[in-house]
């Protein structure tokens, strides 16, 4: 323990003391003097602190620009696809039943919760801005598909039910022929199914959504699906026709990668409109 | 040793994250608990004057860096904050929430009447317009934000590392 050399004087007071008159000298240094000395003293006791929160800072910012403009890039390749697709079903005949691609806003969703475990289906984001949003509507990665949202939380926060969980079904389509099938996962696998043994499919093909309707909302009612057209899914992996089935065996790889996703886009999220006190400020 | 570990940490943190983090989200009007001063009363509670003073001359001179023009208020002002707590301690009735947010409310609005005494007649500013608009919320608001931290401390055993 410190100890004072003067008789009568604490160590505390005289600890005190010399805090006090340091900081009183540091008081009565001449402004520019002052700057000096605090700008010394910066570098070494809060400058890397700064800059380390600064950094933390920087990052959260650019990982939310970032999640803005990659959502902007998605659009517009799905524009572009969209572009191309209706020169296609212009070449093969396909006449204008269906809409050539997708359309719709896209807005983008940073996963707070990803898939932890092997045997988890269902992922946590949390969008940007608030959003108007439903369940069913898809989620997209810039790669591809990702999964239908499941629950809405609130106009921030939903949980995304991933395409391998079990109960899952797509309507799908094989952009190269224009089949529809129907993808399913399937005991750790993906397939395509409902698609004649006699068709024309081959490994490589790419298949996207169909936007074909799928989802009733009570039975005989209105069909709606949120999902639509032209959405990239997964590529033919194998392809076999048992001589006893009257379908093809499709086996496909989705694009999308289930386990690790930074950014996600939803399909047709709507910004929810500022509130009226908030558009008065 | 552990004790001393203990203490560091917790009102390390509490300067830094209370002032950093969490002083600006409970913000009402511009009005937040000054977490330093809570953390410097702390430490002096649990330290006593001596290590006090020298805690509130740190943790003063660390804030007196983001205002170069008054470098060492903060500073002289902390010291004093933490060598009268450090004191008066002993005589001080430990539990009590009471005591603890008069304590609190006393010592954020002594640190405030001090630093403003002392900025007016350095820059020319007045004087009873902050103390009246910002001290007094500031020391209600440190004493009611500031208990909780008070009581998390005494229970992991901060507090007592004397008695």
């Amino acid at each position: 323990m410190l100890r004072s050399s003067h008789p009568g004087v604490r160590a505390d007071e005289f600890v005190a003391g010399f805090c006090a008159l340091l900081s009183v000298l540091l008081l009565l240094l001449p402004d520019g003097a002052q700057v000096q000395v605090a700008h010394a003293l910066s570098v070494v006791l809060v400058n890397p602190w700064l800059e380390v929160r600064n950094f933390g800072e920087d990052v959260l910012r650019l990982r939310a620009e970032n999640a803005r403009l990659s959502a902007q890039v998605k659009t517009l390749e799905l524009r572009l696809e969209a572009g191309k697709r209706a020169v296609a079903d212009l070449e093969r005949g396909a006449g204008p039943a269906l809409p050539p691609g997708c359309d719709e806003p896209l807005a983008p969703c940073q996963v707070i919760a990803r898939k932890r475990s092997r045997l988890a289906t269902m992922i946590q984001i949390r969008s940007l801005e608030p959003l108007v949003w439903h369940p069913d509507l898809a989620v997209v990665t810039p790669l591809g598909f990702l999964g239908r949202l499941h629950t809405v939380i609130d106009d921030h926060g939903a949980w995304v039910e991933l395409l391998s969980a079990p109960d899952m079904a797509l309507g799908v389509e094989f952009e190269r022929t224009g089949l529809a099938g129907v993808l399913r996962p399937r005991a750790g696998r993906f397939v395509v199914e409902l698609v004649g043994r006699d068709e024309d499919v081959m490994p490589g093909d790419v298949i996207i959504t169909s936007g074909i309707a799928e989802i009733r909302d009570a039975p005989g009612g209105a069909v709606t699906d949120p999902v639509p057209r032209g959405l990239q899914v997964a590529v033919v992996s194998q392809v076999s026709a048992p001589s006893d089935r009257i379908f093809k065996e499709i086996a496909v790889e989705p694009l999308a990668d289930f386990q690790r996703n930074e950014t996600v886009y939803v399909v047709g999220a709507r910004p929810r409109a500022p509130r009226a006190a908030e558009a008065g400020r | 040793m552990r004790v001393f570990i203990r203490t560091t940490l917790t009102w390390v943190l509490v300067a830094l994250i209370g002032e950093n983090v969490v002083a600006p989200v409970i913000a009402i009007r511009g009005v937040a608990p000054d977490f330093a001063i809570v953390a410097v009363v702390l430490l002096a509670m649990s330290q006593g004057s001596l290590v006090g003073a020298v805690g509130g001359c740190a943790v003063g001179l660390v804030q007196d860096l983001a205002v170069p023009t008054l470098l060492g208020l903060h500073a002289l002002c902390k010291t004093a904050l933490g060598y009268l707590v450090g004191r008066s301690r002993g005589r001080l009735v430990y539990g009590l929430v009471l005591v603890e947010a008069a304590l609190l409310f006393a010592a954020t609005l002594g640190h405030d009447t001090l630093f403003l005494l002392i900025q007016s007649r350095q820059q020319n500013e007045a004087f009873l317009g902050s103390w009246v608009k910002d001290a007094i919320p500031t020391a209600a608001y440190t004493a009611v934000a500031g208990v909780p931290l008070i009581r998390l401390a005494d229970l992991v055993g901060i507090l007592r590392a004397e008695d």
